[in-house]
């Protein structure tokens, strides 16, 4: 689903960000990207979503080449890949609800398809009766929820989740984990990034470990 | 259509945002074409003007009041002579009197009061289309000239032939004119375009993470521009109607003139007029999102 040969990100020609990365995540696997602040985590999902370009080596992401990607093909890319971001990106003037809608709407979803999608997955993710509430009125934990919920909808073929239980609790970290894992269960390729060695433990899942843009064993 | 109503209600919104510069926008399009239009409006009375004067092909050839018999005849012999000639008309003293009286109209009570006539009796010198330009008429005048019993020459054309001279120097002020202010409104309406864009630069940015096309961003910006445009071209329509009705309403026309129509633009015109400022608003949308949404 996602291989990575000889992967290399240098940032304005000076700072190497990721460094002769290599590696495959199988359809339906559950893979963690692990290391600490600087790694390279966020790079990494950045260039498998092709909102950066990688400097050196080829990546493959459902058999695209996106080191040859067409920009006008790029749309139809991100609509396959689920992405929970680590700062969230939600649109602060716009509801859950709109928020939530909008990576539907985008994709040219009926209105009644796209309402009956919202309101199912807002009562998975548990934010059921929030979805008239604006972003910046939630909590961090619901707001991370909303993010969740976005990159959910539509069933994509990948999940990549940047830090998704970047600044929450051991409990609700846990709970968000299930969360993917059962996404996961239902055939998503889910790729988690994380610095939580807590949650690296809560399950026997493959662990992808950088360390400063590397590798590490 | 679902698409359409999306993209228009993404557009109504950002311009409710914006309200004060769309605006703005808005008021500087109409401005704009409101005095593009005066000029077009001007030149097209102009011209009609001077069409409907010199469709009358004839030469009036002003008799002295004590011509002899023996005069006229040879006078109206030598005219129909003429090659140009294609009839004449001989208007008497009463004839020309009566004639002014119509042309006067309601005033026409004013001139029973002469004692005398002081109109010349003339001759209407129908001209054949072919002698039509100006400067076979004005041979003609200098020849005419010199028969005897003949006081003076007058001819519609006289005027026409100053107005032609008017209708170059509106042509010209309304293209400068109308070009600068062309250059102007995209400047303007692209701005406000702009100011949208830029408000929502972060909104962009994440629709583009989640799967959208350039176009679907796109999009409610070229509808706004539209809009703004359609706005503005309807408010210039309307505004060049009213002032056009006050001021053929003021206007007191000299006595005999009344008899010019001045006629408000064509349906075709004003469609052109509403068309060219949603011309005007997509393209202050294209200048703005090529310059500043680039990828
Ligand atoms: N746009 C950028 N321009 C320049 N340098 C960048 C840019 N983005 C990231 N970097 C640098 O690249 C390195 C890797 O950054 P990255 O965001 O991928 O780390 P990370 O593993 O996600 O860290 P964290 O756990 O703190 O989120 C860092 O040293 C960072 O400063
Ligand atoms: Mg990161």
């Amino acid at each position: 689903m996602i291989q990575l040969y000889h992967l290399t990100k240098v940032y304005n020609g000076r700072k190497v960000a990721l460094n002769d990365v290599s590696f495959k995540v199988d359809e339906g696997e559950f893979v963690f990207i692990a290391g600490p602040s600087g790694a390279g985590k966020t790079t990494l999902i950045k260039l498998i979503m092709c909102e950066e370009r990688a400097s050196q080596g080829q990546i493959l992401v459902d058999r695209l080449n996106l080191q040859r990607i067409k920009p006008n093909k790029i749309p139809y890319l991100r609509r396959k890949i689920g992405v929970i971001f680590q700062d969230f990106k939600l649109i602060p003037t716009r509801t859950v609800f709109q928020n939530v809608a909008l990576r539907l709407e985008v994709q040219g979803a009926k209105r009644s398809f796209i309402n009956k999608k919202v309101r199912v997955i807002l009562k998975n993710v548990g934010l059921e009766g929030l979805g008239e509430a604006l972003p910046p009125q939630l909590s961090g934990g619901e707001q991370q929820r909303v993010v969740i919920a976005r990159a959910m909808i539509g069933d994509p073929l990948i999940l990549l989740a940047d830090e998704p239980t970047g600044n929450l609790d051991i409990d609700l970290s846990r709970n968000i984990l299930n969360l993917l894992l059962d996404i996961n269960k239902g055939g998503t390729t889910v790729l988690m990034a994380t610095h939580n060695q807590e949650i690296l433990q809560e399950t026997n899942k493959r662990v992808i470990r950088l360390d400063q843009g590397r590798l590490v064993a | 259509m679902s698409k359409l109503i999306y993209f228009t209600r993404v557009a109504l919104n950002n311009t409710a945002k914006n309200i004060f510069v769309s605006l703005v926008s808005i008021g500087t399009l109409s401005l704009s074409l409101l005095i593009l239009s005066a000029f077009i409006l001007l030149y097209t009375n102009v011209q009609n003007i001077i069409k409907s004067s010199t469709q009358d092909l004839s030469i009036s050839v002003y008799l002295d009041d004590n011509i002899s018999q023996a005069d006229l005849t040879k006078l109206k012999k030598s005219l129909s002579e003429l090659p140009q000639t294609a009839g004449i008309n001989h208007i008497s003293k009463s004839q020309a009197l009566a004639d002014l009286k119509s042309r006067f109209g309601a005033h026409g009570a004013l001139l029973d009061g002469l004692d005398e006539n002081p109109l010349p009796a003339s001759l209407e010198l129908k001209l054949k289309p072919e002698y039509r330009s100006q400067n076979l008429v004005r041979a003609l005048i200098k020849r005419l000239e010199n028969f005897d019993g003949v006081i003076d020459m007058g001819y519609a054309w006289e005027w026409a032939d100053k107005l032609s001279g008017l209708l170059n120097f509106i042509k010209l002020c309304g293209l400068v004119i109308g070009g600068l202010l062309f250059l102007a409104t995209i400047f303007i309406v692209s701005n406000t375009i702009k100011l949208t864009v830029y408000s929502r630069r972060e909104e962009i940015y994440t629709m583009r993470l989640i799967g959208s096309t350039e176009g679907f961003i796109k999009a409610p910006f070229f509808i706004e521009g539209l809009l703004q445009g359609l706005a503005g071209g309807l408010l210039a329509l309307i505004a060049l109607f009213l002032i056009f009705n006050l001021l053929v309403s003021q206007i007191k026309f000299p006595l005999g003139l009344t008899v010019i129509n001045l006629t408000f633009l064509s349906p075709t015109a004003a469609l052109t007029l509403v068309g060219s400022g949603i011309f005007l608003g997509l393209l202050g949308s294209f200048v703005s999102l090529r310059r500043f949404m680039g990828e």
